[in-house]
C-alpha cells in the first residue's frame, strides 16, 4: 500500500479561547452578569455537559499549552498539527460547538454572537491562510440564525455554518431549518454538522444519543453516530438538496461505518415510501456523492482494515465523500499515517485533500512530495 | 553491544512521573515506580503517539473479575488515546499482539543508565 505524499486538509480541528473572559468581554453588558453568576463564577458557555467524561479530560495529554486549555494556543497547534502534518487548510470548529445549547435561549443568542466575534477577532486575524472556520449557528431562533449567517458570512475565512447542538430538537431535514439552509446557500457556505447535534434537552450532552441517557461514557462515545444517521436521512428524504442544489452537508466526527446500511435501506424503501415526499428527484443514495461529505475520524477500527473498505465500497461515490480529519486536540484523534494505512491507494489523494478542496472551493496550492506522518 | 547511555541523575526521576530521554537516537520513556526503574520506547504502537501520558497502578484482576492486588505492576498509558501497557513487559493490557520495546535500565553511583 502506497502512502499519500502531499499536503493535507483537516476538516475537524477544535480551537477555543484561553479564558472565558475573552467571551464575556464581547457580550452585551446586560449579559455579563448572567454569564458570571449562572454557575457561580463559571460560565456555562460550552453548552450542555456530558454525563461522564472521556479519558484525560477529553484531549491529548501533550496538547496542553502553558496557559489556557488545549486548542487555545495557535503556536502549539501550528507545531503539533499545521506544520507537523503539512496542512494545506484546516477548518476550526470550536471546542464543542454546543454553545448555543445553553438553557437560556436569549443568553444563547448573545453568546453565539460573542463567540463568532471572538473567532473573527482572534484566530481568523492570524496571518495564516491555512486557517478557515465556521459561523456558529445560534440554533434556538431560526430568524436570528439567518441574521447571524448573513452578518458573519462575508469573512473570507468563513466556509460553512456549524450546527453543533440541535436546539430545536427536530431532525435537520425539517422545514423549520430551511431558512438556515437558504441563508447558507445564498452565502455559498456549506452546512457542517458536528457530532453532538442531538436534540435539545436539559439532560445535557447525554441527549446526543437516543433511547435515554447513557450512564457511562463508554456507550455514549460509541453511539455518537446515532444522531448523525438520523440527520442525514432526514436531509435526504426531505429533499433539502433538491431545494438548495449547491448545498453540501459535511458530517463531522460521526464515523462512517453506518453509511452502507443507511444508504441501502433508504434506497430499498424509495419505491414505496417516496409517495410521502413526491418532490424527491432522485434515490437517496444518488445525492450522496454530490451533496454529502463525511469526515474520517473516528475511522472504524478493525484488525483487517480492508474489510471496512469493502463495506464502504458498497456506497456509490464513497471515494468522493470521505474527507480526512484529525479531531485535534481531542483524545480520540486519528493521525494521517494511521489513516493512510487504512485507505486504498486510489482514494488517498481525494480523501486527504481534493474532496475537501472541491467542497469549499479552495484552489490547489503548490504541492509537496513528502509522505504523510504519524 | 554499546555501553549503557547515561540519561541523567537519579534524583531527576521522581516516582510515577514519566521522563523522556534520548539514547542512541531513540526517545525513551523512563519511569521510576517506588524503587524500581523502567525504560520503554516512547512510541505507542497504535498511532505512534508519545507513550509518556502517565503512569498508574495496575489493578490486577482477571477480565471482569474482582481486583486481587494493587501496585504489583504499574502501567503506562499513551498521551493520545490512553492505550495502556505493562511497564515491566511492554505488553498492551488488552491486546497481546501489541508490545512496546523495553530496555535494560540501571542506577549506579547516583546516575541512571539505559542499555539500548
Amino acid at each position: 500500500m502506497a502512502v499519500y505524499r502531499g499536503k493535507l486538509i483537516d476538516l475537524d480541528v477544535h480551537h477555543t479561547w484561553t479564558s472565558p473572559d475573552e467571551i464575556i468581554e464581547r457580550l452585551p453588558a446586560r449579559w455579563r452578569t448572567v454569564a458570571s453568576t449562572v454557575r457561580g463564577n463559571g460560565l456555562p458557555i460550552e453548552g450542555p455537559a456530558n454525563s461522564s467524561g472521556p479519558p484525560g479530560g477529553g484531549h491529548r495529554g501533550d496538547s496542553e499549552p502553558e496557559v489556557g486549555p488545549p486548542g487555545s494556543s495557535y503556536p502549539l497547534m501550528r507545531e503539533q498539527l499545521l506544520d507537523r502534518y503539512n496542512m494545506e487548510r484546516v477548518v476550526l470548529g470550536f471546542n464543542t460547538g454546543r454553545n448555543n445549547g445553553v438553557s437560556n435561549p436569549y443568553f444563547g443568542q448573545a453568546l453565539v454572537r460573542a463567540i463568532n466575534d471572538w473567532n473573527a477577532e482572534t484566530w481568523l486575524s492570524i496571518d495564516d491562510d491555512r486557517l478557515a472556520s465556521v459561523v456558529l449557528i445560534p440554533g434556538q431562533f431560526v430568524d436570528e440564525a439567518v441574521a447571524e449567517i448573513e452578518r458573519v458570512a462575508s469573512h473570507p475565512k468563513i466556509v460553512a455554518g456549524l450546527i453543533g447542538w440541535n436546539s430545536l430538537g427536530k431532525p435537520l431535514g425539517s422545514p423549520v431549518y430551511h431558512p438556515i439552509y437558504e441563508a447558507l446557500h445564498d452565502a455559498e457556505l456549506m452546512l457542517n454538522v458536528h457530532i453532538g447535534a442531538g436534540e435539545y434537552s436539559n439532560k445535557g450532552g447525554a441527549a446526543m444519543v437516543a433511547s435515554g441517557a447513557p450512564a457511562l461514557y463508554y456507550d455514549f462515545h460509541v453511539l455518537f453516530p446515532q444522531n448523525m444517521m438520523h440527520h442525514l436521512a432526514s436531509l435526504l428524504v426531505h429533499g433539502v438538496f433538491d431545494k438548495y442544489p449547491n448545498l453540501k452537508v459535511v458530517c463531522i466526527e460521526g464515523g462512517v461505518g453506518w453509511l452502507p446500511w443507511l444508504a441501502s435501506n433508504l434506497d430499498a424503501n424509495y419505491k414505496v415510501l417516496r409517495a410521502e415526499m413526491p418532490s424527491l428527484q432522485r434515490k437517496p443514495s444518488e445525492y450522496l456523492g454530490d451533496h454529502v461529505r463525511i469526515t474520517t475520524q473516528p475511522f472504524e477500527a478493525s484488525d483487517d482494515p480492508a474489510r471496512v473498505i469493502r463495506a464502504l465500497s458498497t456506497v456509490n461515490g464513497i471515494e468522493r465523500m470521505l474527507c480526512f480529519s484529525t479531531d485535534y486536540p481531542h483524545w480520540d484523534g486519528d493521525n494521517p499515517r494511521y489513516m493512510a494505512n487504512r485507505l486504498p491507494d486510489e482514494w488517498q489523494e481525494r480523501v486527504f485533500r481534493r474532496n475537501a478542496a472541491d467542497t469549499y472551493h479552495w484552489p490547489a496550492p503548490a504541492q509537496i512530495s513528502e509522505p504523510v506522518r504519524a | 553491544m554499546s555501553a549503557p547511555t547515561d540519561v541523567g541523575a537519579a534524583g531527576d526521576f521522581a516516582h510515577g512521573a514519566p521522563r523522556v530521554v534520548t539514547a542512541a537516537g531513540r526517545e525513551i520513556a523512563v519511569v521510576r515506580w517506588d524503587e524500581e526503574l523502567f525504560a520503554l520506547r516512547n512510541v505507542c504502537p497504535h498511532q505512534s503517539g508519545p507513550l509518556c501520558g502517565g503512569v498508574v497502578p495496575r489493578l490486577d484482576s482477571p477480565r471482569g473479575g474482582d481486583v486481587v492486588s494493587l501496585r504489583t505492576s504499574p502501567i503506562i498509558y499513551c498521551a493520545w488515546h490512553h492505550w495502556e501497557f505493562d511497564l515491566r513487559t511492554g505488553k498492551a493490557l488488552d491486546d497481546p499482539k501489541l508490545r512496546v520495546k523495553t530496555y535494560e535500565i540501571l542506577e549506579r553511583d547516583g546516575r541512571v543508565y539505559v542499555n539500548v
